[in-house]
């Protein structure tokens, strides 16, 4: 069987590397990541240049390397919606979607081809990041599968949100809409994981005292959170990285709730004479001290993942044709 | 409509009928397209002409009514359709950061076109409608006619059957016009059946074998056009040249009087005739006696 190239991915890279805006994504892109290397460096170095703290520099790396993913999601998620948009409404306002949906390419084959256009462009991103990112390898306190975990964990998140843009982008007619529906949508995406969970913690501290905490689940539908869970890495408990804030909030709800879902909000079962407390799951299962991150990673790509596909099925079943009406 | 076999017909349609609420964008249409004909679609704007072609190519689903391109259900096997037809939209969209054979290449794939076929068909394509200079030049820096012809050329790019040309001469200058209209007269000698919409009715004089007229929706009238006219009983003007140069015109009230009258003039006049011809005007002068002036 002969692979054959999505020639909608084709035209699309084609058309992305002869525009002039690529390259002012990229030279913005690692711009921004040189000067949160050089801002974290400068901020948490030290003065005495006798001085060796090997403990200290591995936690700069780790550090380091947290402050790079974070500003990297960041602009994934201000650039995607902003380069997707476009994806279907540009074609309609161009007036390219007619002699497209004409031809023998199903809309499932018309949205992938853009969504790993989305694609091609995030790696080319990535390895443009990758010497930044050497810096902080260079320092210590980050391994290969950090890096790798953290490159996958950003172009997994740029995807998803390309993937859910790209079936919203279907439903407008102009682009100027889309976007406002894109970065609406990836504004609701960001923060609305946190506010849904703050919301069910007021309200149910307003309830009184009861053994039952909202569930923790309810912070994982968060493109952030997945990032920070999926690249929880060995040294989970150190550093002050934006990530492990999150990390910590993740773990800490999921303890009190004794569980992902309702639990009975036991807090722990033992003491270990080790140091610090042994927390045992609903199944009874010992629960590592770093918390359940495997669980949360998988739990967040999960919804992350079916919802992405449903505004696909949704994009896909609005360029179905023969259709009721003009599209 | 003509007693046809379903082999005969590129297109057969039943009481096609495309409804939008209340709106009746195309109303119990019964037409039959011979293949092999060049067959014109004329109408004024709102008649229902686009939203016929697009239910054609199978882009949108008829509300009631049967619907048969070259004996396919557009609903049904819709690929099937779109391998043995070639559409061309009223609207000149074009990807503006391609190449002229990029942008064929890109639909060739979309078509499935096998790759090792794609050079020799490019250029063919390009020499056909005269692009073949404008190869490597972006698709954004042509001119209209040739963004139009651009078009045609993507439509042929797999080599359909069936050609469904919407307003192709829109916004094209005189030489523009002649030169599609000799394209048009190519590729139906090349066995393809066309069908085409316009609002320029010179120009469809010129080359349709066929037409139908539309208005508010309903077809009024559909056939060659010659037969439409003695159906309706519709005058016209005959040109006749005399050998002394002299040159009179007289209208005729069908084919019957036609030849009622150039007896007269050699026979019972006497007179030398050396030509004798209908004047242009015809296929205008059909439209108005058929159509009532409705825009819906």
């Amino acid at each position: 069987m002969r692979l054959t190239v999505n020639p909608v991915l084709a035209r699309e890279v084609k058309e992305r590397m002869r525009g002039l805006w690529t390259f002012v994504v990229l030279m913005v892109f690692l711009g921004l990541l040189t000067l949160t290397v050089w801002v974290a460096h400068a901020a948490t170095r030290s003065y005495d240049p006798f001085s060796f703290d090997l403990e200290r520099q591995t936690r700069l790396g780790r550090d380091l390397f947290e402050w790079v993913l974070t500003i990297m999601i960041v602009l994934v998620m201000f650039f995607v919606p902003g380069l997707t948009a476009g994806a279907v409404a540009g074609e309609r306002e161009r007036q390219t979607l007619l002699p497209l949906q004409i031809t023998l390419l199903k809309p499932r084959h018309i949205l992938w081809g853009k969504v790993m256009a989305s694609l091609a462009f995030l790696t080319l991103l990535e390895v443009a990041s990758l010497p930044v990112l050497a810096v902080a390898y260079r320092l210590g306190g980050v391994t290969v599968a950090d890096l790798v975990a953290g490159l996958a964990a950003v172009l997994v998140v740029g995807v998803l949100l390309a993937t859910m843009i790209v079936g919203i982008s279907s439903f407008a007619k102009r682009v100027q809409t889309a976007t406002l529906l894109a970065y609406g949508f990836t504004m609701v995406v960001a923060v609305g994981s946190f506010v849904v969970a703050g919301v069910a913690s007021v309200v149910d501290s307003n309830r009184g005292f009861d053994p039952s905490d909202p569930p923790a689940a309810l912070l994982l539908p968060n493109p952030i959170v997945f990032a920070a869970v999926a690249t929880a890495g060995e040294n989970i408990d150190s550093g002050d990285g934006p990530l492990q804030a999150l990390r910590q909030l993740v773990r800490d709800t999921h303890r009190a709730n004794g569980g992902w879902w309702l639990g009975d909000g036991e807090v722990a079962d033992g003491f270990d004479p080790n140091g610090g407390f042994v927390f045992v799951d609903d199944d009874g299962f010992l629960v590592d001290s770093p918390g359940p991150t495997t669980s949360a990673a998988l739990m967040s790509f999960g919804s992350l993942a079916a919802l992405a596909v449903a505004l696909f099925a949704l994009g896909c079943r609005r360029l179905r044709t023969p259709a009721e009406t003009e599209r | 409509m003509s007693d046809t076999t379903s082999t005969d017909l590129a297109v057969r349609t039943a009481g096609l009928t495309k409804r939008y609420g209340t709106l009746l964008a195309v109303n119990d249409m019964s037409l039959a397209v011979p293949t092999g004909s060049i067959f014109g679609l004329i109408g004024p704007n709102g008649a229902g002409k686009s939203t016929t072609f697009a239910m054609l190519a199978s882009l949108l689903r008829p509300s009631s009514g049967e619907l048969s391109v070259m004996g396919v259900d557009p609903a049904h096997d819709r690929d099937e359709l779109r391998r043995r037809l070639g559409y061309m939209p009223d609207t000149l969209g074009v990807y503006d950061n391609l190449r002229v054979v990029e942008y064929l290449e890109f639909f060739a794939a979309s078509y499935r076109v096998p790759r090792h076929r794609w050079s020799a068909l490019i250029a063919d394509l390009l020499e056909l409608v005269e692009l073949s200079v404008k190869r490597d030049s972006m698709v954004n820096s042509l001119s209209r006619g040739m963004k139009q012809r651009l078009s045609l050329a993507r439509a042929l790019v797999h080599d359909p059957d069936l050609l469904v040309l919407d307003e192709p001469a829109s916004g094209l200058d005189p030489r523009a016009r002649v030169e599609l209209r000799d394209l048009l007269r190519g590729l139906n000698a090349m066995g393809k059946t066309i069908i085409i919409s316009s609002h320029i009715l010179a120009e469809l004089e010129e080359v349709c074998s066929h037409v139908a007229i539309m208005e508010a929706g309903r077809l009024l009238a559909s056939g060659p056009p010659r037969e439409i006219l003695d159906r309706l009983g519709g005058s016209r003007t005959m040109r006749v040249r005399f050998a002394d140069g002299l040159v009179e015109t007289f209208t005729v009230d069908s084919g019957a009087d036609q030849a009622h009258l150039l007896r007269r003039l050699v026979i019972d006049e006497g007179r030398d005739v050396v030509e004798y011809v209908e004047e242009s005007g015809g296929l205008e002068q059909l439209f108005l006696t058929v159509t009532q002036g409705v825009v819906q």
